[in-house]
């Protein structure tokens, strides 16, 4: 007999539109959502209604990779090198920051909404002023080259419940961590489990989804583990957790099958980790306990995920990426799912 | 014939030139096959073509580059990817972003074909033999090996067509079909650290050389030198008393070949380079053999192909990409830099070739598969540059505007580098052949 809770995951709400959707957030206390594409468009979505309220814009040349919400302003980040601030009401460009070289691959605000922090492939993560949009500092410390003398790429950067420091995660598995106040580096983690070379050079993998624990002490790093899925030939997903003052590696899954996770989060019980993936012949969205160190639960998901938010009790959950837009179709459309979360309390006694 | 030119030599050391030159070609038509009469047929232009010393150098990009990410983005387009386009130093023409250095010099030094249309959609060599069938009773040669056979000068000490590779996964190795074995390539691979599989990149090995060319430890390069003028001594003492002996002459010309890989051995590694060149190609295996093909150019090896693989991204398409791309930019515009810094570009055709494109469908899992059409590029001797022939629609599904197969590309690197592309050589089965097929016409628009 079981003595932990345990979880069920139903989809109940969908909704579909042409290319992929790459980046999600939600709108506090709500179902209204912004989605990011790989046509360059963004789209708020009202999942209240029967039928999905959907208005969208043209915001990006190709890919809005990433995107985070304030009280009254939307920041988009894309594959264009741009950072566009957006009313969030009217959707309307309050500002264009173009001072990014390559693709900027994510974003994160933090807990009091003053900075926005963009990771950017030329290795170099820059914390703005939200209100402003002027450059506070640039942070250097990635390698510019992985251990083969090729481009790199820094994938993601979060803040610390609260908002002391900064995380940054890059291809070659290093993960540095910054005080924020200072642009000091206090840490640097190395976890190369998630990078290799295949046998034809190419490096493979990466740190996509990074995220601190509630309390602040241990952080999450998602990702693939040493295969080659451009060679149909498999490998593993991957998360692991450190406790990030020492570096010490608390928690590994490599579990769930041949894909990428993307994007990890803390469940706001602070127990277990919610991990969502794809690409490869898996698509996944799984949740892990820390205590008893087992995956909860594994949801088969019906597409590649590449993004989620969550709503504040983690009884719903809002996943984006894409699928066939029919069974063996090969017409693939973006698609935001809603999911409904119900977590059985073991029996007494 | 090697015994009515004997007693003729008046004893000068050009004619001597002359007369080994040949007995050099003679040598090859017993050692090769009977195609090598064909040579003959025009010394005077053959003779012209080795004094202006052409040569070509072609970057092999294996398993099938994406023309989206390096010569024919599209921005913004559900095909496009995530990769934006740069404007380049031709007017109205946009490369990849991942190709700055590239973008700057294609005015400069490059023609680009955005249209070529393989009809392969697989890993095989087809295209490098310009669409012919690989198997069958005729044995056609590959594209390096009928340029190797067109330029190179027989008795030169150097070898004609060197092939380097530096990764372990698929590759295609050339032949020289019915033109005869001495135009197959030298194939410098990775070694294998382990003998088995499976193997990690780290149980690989990048080799600048091929093996062999070095002396055992237990022989003097003197010692090395008196045992071959023993073997050349007895060996003429035989043949004058024997009739011609092809298999005579075939181990002369394959000891010849060994002796001058010796000889040139410091060609093949980055010995003497200045530090800022070996910078500039790059510390990768790839940048490394094109700094080495660069070399084996400027001593006059008429042929050198230099692989990189493995672009077959079917899933992880952009990340790959990302990688390799900015790569090839670094090393394409190192070398046609240094070419041309050193006056060898006007002699040198450099290519870029794969024996495919990629999708412009994204699948599944963030890659693109095989593609029939891809862009290739032509860059230095008889190349006019900033000339974006050929045109794709929007979404880079198909081609819309002059469209060009394999034989005429193959005209067109004749074309350029002095070669009649209409030329025949005889097969083995005894029909003329030529270089391309009959009433191929070049891409004129690209040639200077």
């Amino acid at each position: 007999m079981t003595s932990e809770p345990s979880l069920q995951f139903k989809s109940v709400r969908e909704y579909s539109c042409d290319g992929d959707l790459l980046s999600v957030v939600r709108i506090p206390e709500t179902n209204q959502l912004f989605a990011g594409g790989s046509h360059g468009q963004i789209m708020h979505i009202d999942l209240a209604p029967e039928t999905p309220v959907v208005s969208s814009w043209p915001a990006h040349v190709s890919y809005v990779s990433s995107l985070v919400l304030t009280n009254d302003q939307l920041i988009s980040a894309g594959s264009d090198h741009r950072l566009i601030w957006w009313d969030r009401e009217s959707h309307r460009p309050l500002r264009i920051v173009d001072d990014h070289p390559k693709w900027v691959r994510a974003l994160a605000l933090s807990p009091d909404q003053r900075i926005v922090a963009s990771v950017c492939d030329d290795m170099v993560c820059r914390l703005w002023e939200t209100s402003s949009g002027k450059l506070i500092r640039e942070l250097h410390g990635h390698s510019l080259q992985t251990s083969r003398f090729l481009p790199s790429k820094l994938y993601q950067c979060t803040f610390s419940p609260d908002g002391s420091h900064l995380a940054t995660a890059d291809q070659s598995g290093q993960i540095l961590i910054w005080e924020v106040a200072t642009g000091q580096q206090v840490t640097k983690l190395m976890a190369p489990h998630f990078f290799t070379h295949d046998t034809n050079g190419h490096g493979y993998g990466g740190i996509r989804g990074l995220a601190f624990s509630r309390d602040g002490l241990l952080i999450a790093a998602c990702g693939n583990q040493a295969g080659d899925t451009s060679q149909i030939g498999g490998s593993k997903a991957l998360i692991r957790v450190y406790d990030w003052a020492t570096g010490e590696s608390t928690h590994e899954w490599n579990v769930g099958g041949n894909f990428f996770y993307e994007r990890v989060q803390f469940h706001p019980n602070g127990v277990w980790l919610i991990g969502v993936g794809g690409a490869g012949a898996e698509q996944k969205i799984a949740v892990f306990d820390l205590v008893s160190k087992s995956a909860v639960h594994l949801e088969a998901s019906p597409m590649l995920n590449f993004d989620f938010a969550m709503s504040e009790k983690a009884d719903r959950l809002f996943t984006v990426g894409r699928k066939d837009a029919t069974a063996n179709s090969r017409i693939k459309r973006g698609y935001l799912i809603q999911w409904e979360l119900t977590t059985t309390a073991p029996p007494a006694g | 014939m090697a015994s009515s030119m004997k007693g003729m030599w008046c004893g000068s050391q050009e004619h001597e030139l002359s007369r080994r030159t040949f007995f050099g070609a003679s040598a090859g038509v017993f050692a090769g096959g009977l195609t090598g009469l064909n040579r003959l047929k025009a010394p005077v232009l053959a003779d012209e073509l080795r004094r202006n010393q052409k040569r070509v150098l072609m970057l092999f990009l294996n398993g099938g580059a994406s023309q989206f990410e390096t010569f024919d983005p599209k921005p913004g387009r559900p095909t496009g990817g995530p990769f934006v386009s740069i404007p380049t130093s031709v007017p109205g023409y946009q490369m990849s972003e991942l190709m700055p250095e590239m973008a700057q010099r294609i005015g400069k030094y490059t023609a680009v074909i955005r249209s070529i249309e393989t009809k392969n959609g697989d890993h095989v060599d087809v295209p490098l033999y310009g669409g012919k069938p690989t198997t069958g009773v005729v044995k056609f040669p590959s594209l390096g090996c009928m340029l190797a056979s067109e330029l190179a000068n027989p008795d030169s000490p150097l070898p004609h067509h060197v092939s380097f590779t530096n990764y372990l996964g698929q590759n295609f190795f050339e032949t020289a079909g019915f033109l005869g074995a001495r135009w197959n390539p030298l194939n410098i691979q990775p070694g294998r650290v382990k003998p088995e599989p499976p193997f990690t990149i780290e149980d690989s090995v990048v080799n600048l050389a091929p093996s062999g060319n070095k002396l055992p430890d237990f022989l003097t390069d003197e010692e090395h030198f008196k045992r071959g003028q023993l073997r050349s001594f007895l060996g003429k003492s035989f043949a004058s008393e024997n009739a011609y002996d092809s298999t005579l002459n075939s181990y002369e010309s394959a000891y010849s070949k060994v002796r001058g890989l010796m000889d040139n051995a410091h060609l093949f590694s980055l010995e003497g380079e200045p530090q800022n060149v070996i910078d500039r190609y790059g510390r990768t295996p790839f940048g490394q053999q094109a700094l080495v093909a660069r070399r084996l150019i400027e001593a006059g090896v008429p042929f050198v192909r230099v692989n990189r693989g493995w672009w077959d991204h079917h899933g992880q398409n952009f990340e790959f990409h990302q990688e390799m791309v900015p790569e090839l930019d670094m090393v394409m515009s190192a070398l046609l830099d240094d070419l041309n810094d050193r006056g060898l570009l006007e002699h040198t055709l450099v290519l870029t070739f794969s024996e495919m494109g990629r999708t412009p469908y994204i699948n599944s899992s963030q890659g693109r598969d095989h593609f029939p059409r891809m862009s290739v590029t032509l860059s230095g001797c008889g190349i006019k540059p900033g000339v974006i022939y050929g045109k794709t629609d929007k979404d880079g599904q198909e081609i819309v505007q002059d469209e060009v197969n394999l034989q005429q590309f193959f005209a067109t690197v004749f074309q350029a580098v002095g070669i009649d592309h209409q030329k025949e050589n005889m097969a083995s089965d005894g029909r003329p052949v030529p270089l391309t097929d009959y009433k191929t016409e070049p891409i004129r628009e690209v040639l200077a």
